[in-house]
């Protein structure tokens, strides 16, 4: 009686091993291959909230950009870097208003779009004409001067369009 | 009916949810119903803009071309601020023109697109009928506004040009090269004149061409 209860016995514990060993087994193949899943494609929300925020900051940073024109004068070295840092940073800003539009305002505001692309374009020129005014030996203050004018007054004008494109485009609604 | 018992109505709610489906049908029509920038009228009046600032930058030219040896201060300080408006003044019409450059036909194609669209049904068949001479008129602005940006890039360095070399050294004036550089920038500034009047005009033909009959085009509005 003895040897067939510990016959069972073993046989339970066999078993009981070999569904813990295949579970075990199972539970391991589960386990991904890297600790953290690959960030998903980080596609920019097309949201009202979000396109509201983006045209924000791309007003904002006009308002940045033409700050720096009016203090340019003022610092001792480096002015014209500040300013075009400034530049740079509202292209980027554009780029990501541009990325919160959702696929009916891009299309029916395809003109409007690439004429303020082709405006933050001829903004930059001033960075060239300024380059090019001091290999010419310009003086480095006029030459400054000069380009700030051009980029704080520009830079307005690009603004109104911006903002009387998004009323059209109805970016936020 | 008494209005507790509306909040358990079948109707009531089938009601209520045909008014939110209402309302959000009536803004996708308001986003349907968006208004171009790339308007006729707007057109006209950017040129119109960009027209002043270069007859104004040539006026200025032309004191300092009648000056003798020397340059005044005032005249040229008078021309820097030109040269500086005009970059300012001429930025939506040449970012216009970049734009119908870059985007070619399908900027036309946009615009036309809205014409589709315009609630009057009358305005709608004009502007099918008048196509093709539509899509003539635009390819003519494109083409002056190509020419004209190839003209501007010359008369704004010739402009800058002068004012560096006046601003070294205004009795520089006298000098060959700075007359030069004047003439040169003076041809270049009256070529893009000639492209820009030539661009109104065409605007203008575009526009009398979406005029519907019994009605002028100071009183219509055009797309």
């Amino acid at each position: 009686m003895k040897s067939i209860t510990f016959k069972y016995a073993v046989a339970a514990g066999l078993l009981l091993g070999a569904v813990l060993l295949s579970t075990s087994e199972r539970l391991l193949r589960a386990q991904p291959a890297y600790p953290y899943a690959p960030p998903p494609m980080m596609a920019s929300p097309t949201t009202p909230g979000a396109q509201r925020n983006a045209m924000n900051t791309v007003q904002s940073q006009v308002g940045w950009l033409q700050n720096a024109t009016r203090t340019a004068s003022s610092y001792t070295t480096g002015a014209a870097g500040t300013v075009y840092q400034q530049f740079q940073t509202l292209r980027g800003a554009y780029a990501a208003f541009t990325a919160t539009l959702n696929p009916q305002q891009s299309a029916n505001g395809a003109n409007e779009l690439a004429e303020l692309s082709a405006g933050l374009n001829i903004l930059q020129e001033a960075f060239t004409n300024y380059q090019d005014d001091l290999a010419n030996g310009r003086d480095p203050g006029a030459a400054l001067t000069d380009m700030c004018q051009v980029l704080n007054q520009a830079a307005g004008v690009w603004l109104q369009e911006f903002n009387q494109d998004c009323r059209r485009l109805q970016v936020g609604w | 009916m008494n209005m507790n018992n509306c909040y358990f109505n079948p109707a009531c709610a089938f009601l209520a949810g045909l008014l939110l489906v209402a309302g959000c049908a009536s803004k996708e029509g308001g986003r349907s119903a968006i208004r171009p920038g790339e308007g006729i009228a707007e057109h006209r009046q950017i040129a119109t803009e960009a027209e002043k600032a270069m007859r104004a930058a040539l006026n200025s030219l032309a004191a300092v071309s009648a000056q003798s040896n020397q340059c005044a201060p005032a005249v040229l300080s008078a021309f820097s601020a030109q040269v500086q408006r005009l970059q300012v003044d001429s930025l939506k019409l040449r970012a216009r023109s970049q734009a119908m450059q870059a985007r070619g036909d399908a900027y036309f194609e946009r615009w036309h697109e809205y014409l589709a669209r315009v609630k009057d049904p009358r305005m709608r068949a004009l502007a099918q009928k008048q196509r093709p001479a539509l899509e003539e008129g635009f390819r003519k602005v494109k083409a002056w506004s190509q020419e004209g940006h190839e003209a501007f890039q010359p008369f704004l360095a010739g402009l800058r040009k002068v004012r560096n070399a006046l601003e070294k050294d205004p009795a520089s004036l006298s000098a060959g090269e700075i007359r030069e550089w004047m003439t040169s920038a003076r041809a270049n500034g009256e070529h893009v004149e000639r492209c820009l009047v030539s661009i109104q005009r065409e605007l203008d033909s575009m526009k009398a061409l979406l005029t519907l009959p019994g009605s002028t085009s100071q009183s219509q509005k055009t797309p």
